[in-house]
């Protein structure tokens, strides 16, 4: 049995932007702020900042500490691109469990646009990306994760009219989402004909990369005042380079089964008492990989389990309830924390025009650092609800 | 609006070089570990099993393999790729083993269908495959 002295207190984000206008840490600071505002604390009460950003450097989590003027007894910095967000929640549930601080804010954010995302991916995003896959031409992750789909079809079937679910109800939840980018209604026909991106990927499988930031507050149970709804990790786990056979470049797995029996047991939730999914949904087919290493379906069986279930707001298990990265944008790592903000919003009541009518118990998954070919970092956690 | 940089392409150091130094002869060299005979790549300065530096050695490659999965880019990164769309980039499991990803040059690609590396001297950091003779490829076929 955990012992439950850490808790999720509050969430927030900044606006979007489709090109930054604001510096990165502007967009940073007023996640924070808007997280930090949500349950009731300020700047003053934090003594503990998670951080992760690809854009930072040449700062750092201890440098940006210096430019919000906190003083901080506990500091991290996440290097799993959209796995971070996660490892760094279970990291500072852990700091707070040991003591080394009271509140902790997380934030995840970048003020990419579609150029500056591409520059990073061709030239700085790691040495095996740069090396042996930008001078081929190879179209960014987008065509790393059409590699991934058209194997995944070519081995159980999955098909575009599948995927074409995900984006679509996805779609249908971002119209209700006032910070999502994109919140025109999407047809499946929308879907299956867009522009050609990389084959079989089409536009709608792929984010728009975006500025923005999302931040959580975890913090000691009895850091907030008794009427703000606090959310419990009930369990969580992380996998980085999750298969060592170096000729697995083709990912039609990820490191969620290495660890998903133990998260749920340890959660004590089966995964049918899960009420809704945030996924880390890069691609469609990412999200299928997930559904199956998770273990809510076979693996190979992610396209046949999103044809057979209604994932809708009102379905059996709404996923990606706020639009996810597929509608509101990729604002770089923050896409590893839009479930996680999500995700907190609707277990604490607060998710507006799209709360969900019961949302006790939720699953955030995280997936990120592509190298070569593959993402090598896995995370995710179970959350429920405190009361 | 970001403006291009340069072209990417390989930084090249102690750990790559005889990879493309291979290339430019049309040869695909690899690095196999002693104390398992694992084909690697990409290029590693030790050996994952051992971490030892010396238990690597760079090893010539038939270059043959099966294409494993491929893709039609229609949206590359870098604006000098634009004239060339399609960019035909294949995943080839080598018969040594590891899978590369790389460009296919010429013909159709096709899950399964047999290539072969086909290095050009223009341009040695580039890993091109294409398909390979009728023959290979047609027996496949009617395997299938």
């Amino acid at each position: 049995m955990m012992a439950y002295d850490a808790v999720l207190a509050g969430a927030g984000e900044s606006q979007y932007h489709k090109k930054a206008q604001q510096p990165l840490l502007g967009y940073l600071a007023e996640a924070g702020r808007r997280a930090l505002h949500s349950c009731g604390l300020g700047i003053s009460d934090v003594d503990g900042l998670a951080v992760t950003s690809f854009q930072l450097s040449p700062d750092n989590v201890v440098t940006l500490a210096e430019h919000v003027g906190l003083q901080v007894s506990w500091a991290w910095q996440g290097v799993h691109g959209g796995a971070s967000a996660i490892v760094g929640l279970l990291e500072a549930v852990a700091a707070i469990r040991r003591g080394d601080a009271r509140v902790v804010l997380c934030v995840a954010g970048d003020a990419f646009d579609v150029a500056s995302h591409m520059e990073m991916l061709d030239h700085s995003f790691n040495a095996a990306m740069r090396d042996y896959l930008a001078p081929y031409g190879f179209g960014g992750t987008n065509g790393l994760f059409a590699l991934v789909e058209q194997r995944h079809r070519h081995e159980f079937g999955t098909s575009r009219e599948q995927l074409a679910k995900l984006a679509v109800t996805q779609r249908s939840n971002a119209v209700l989402n006032p910070n999502a980018l994109l919140r025109d209604p999407l047809t499946v026909n929308d879907y299956l004909t867009a522009r050609m991106i990389s084959s079989p990927l089409r536009l709608y499988d792929c984010v728009l990369p975006c500025a923005g930031a999302d931040a959580v507050i975890v913090c000691a149970a009895n850091a907030v005042a008794d009427d703000v709804p606090t959310v419990r990790v009930l369990s969580g786990g992380q996998t980085h380079n999750w298969d060592p056979d170096p000729s697995n470049v083709i990912m039609l797995d990820g490191g969620w089964p290495y660890f998903g029996d133990e998260m749920f047991a340890d959660a004590g939730v089966t995964r049918d008492e899960v009420d809704f999914l945030e996924l880390y949904d890069d691609y469609p087919i990412m999200e299928v990989i997930q559904l199956e290493g998770l273990g809510f379906c076979g693996r190979g069986a992610g396209g046949r389990f999103i044809e057979a279930t209604d994932i809708s707001l009102s379905g059996r298990l709404p996923i990606n309830t706020g639009g996810g990265q597929l509608s509101c944008g990729q604002a770089g790592a923050g896409g590893g924390m839009i479930g996680l903000v999500e995700a907190v919003w609707q277990l604490q009541g607060r998710a507006g025009k799209r709360q969900l009518r019961r949302a006790r118990t939720g699953v955030v998954s995280g997936f990120g650092m592509v190298g070569y070919g593959r993402g090598l970092s896995c995370s995710a956690a179970v959350l429920s609800t405190d009361r | 609006m970001t403006q291009p940089s340069e072209l990417p392409g390989p930084v090249i150091t102690s750990l790559n070089q005889p990879l493309y130094e291979a290339a430019r002869r049309g040869i695909l060299s690899l690095q196999r570990t002693g104390c398992t005979g694992v084909i690697l790549f990409p290029p590693r300065a030790v050996c994952p099993k051992c971490l030892r530096a010396d238990d690597l050695t760079w090893v010539d490659c038939s270059g043959s393999g099966s294409i494993y999965s491929w893709t039609q880019v229609y949206r590359p990164q870098h604006p000098a790729f634009f004239p060339q769309v399609p960019i035909t980039l294949v995943a080839v499991r080598l018969d040594e083993g590891p899978m590369i990803i790389a460009r296919l040059e010429g013909g159709e690609p096709r899950i399964d269908a047999r290539v072969r590396a086909a290095f050009t001297k223009d341009d040695p950091n580039l890993l091109v495959f294409a398909l390979a003779p009728t023959s290979e490829n047609s027996s496949h076929m009617e395997m299938n």
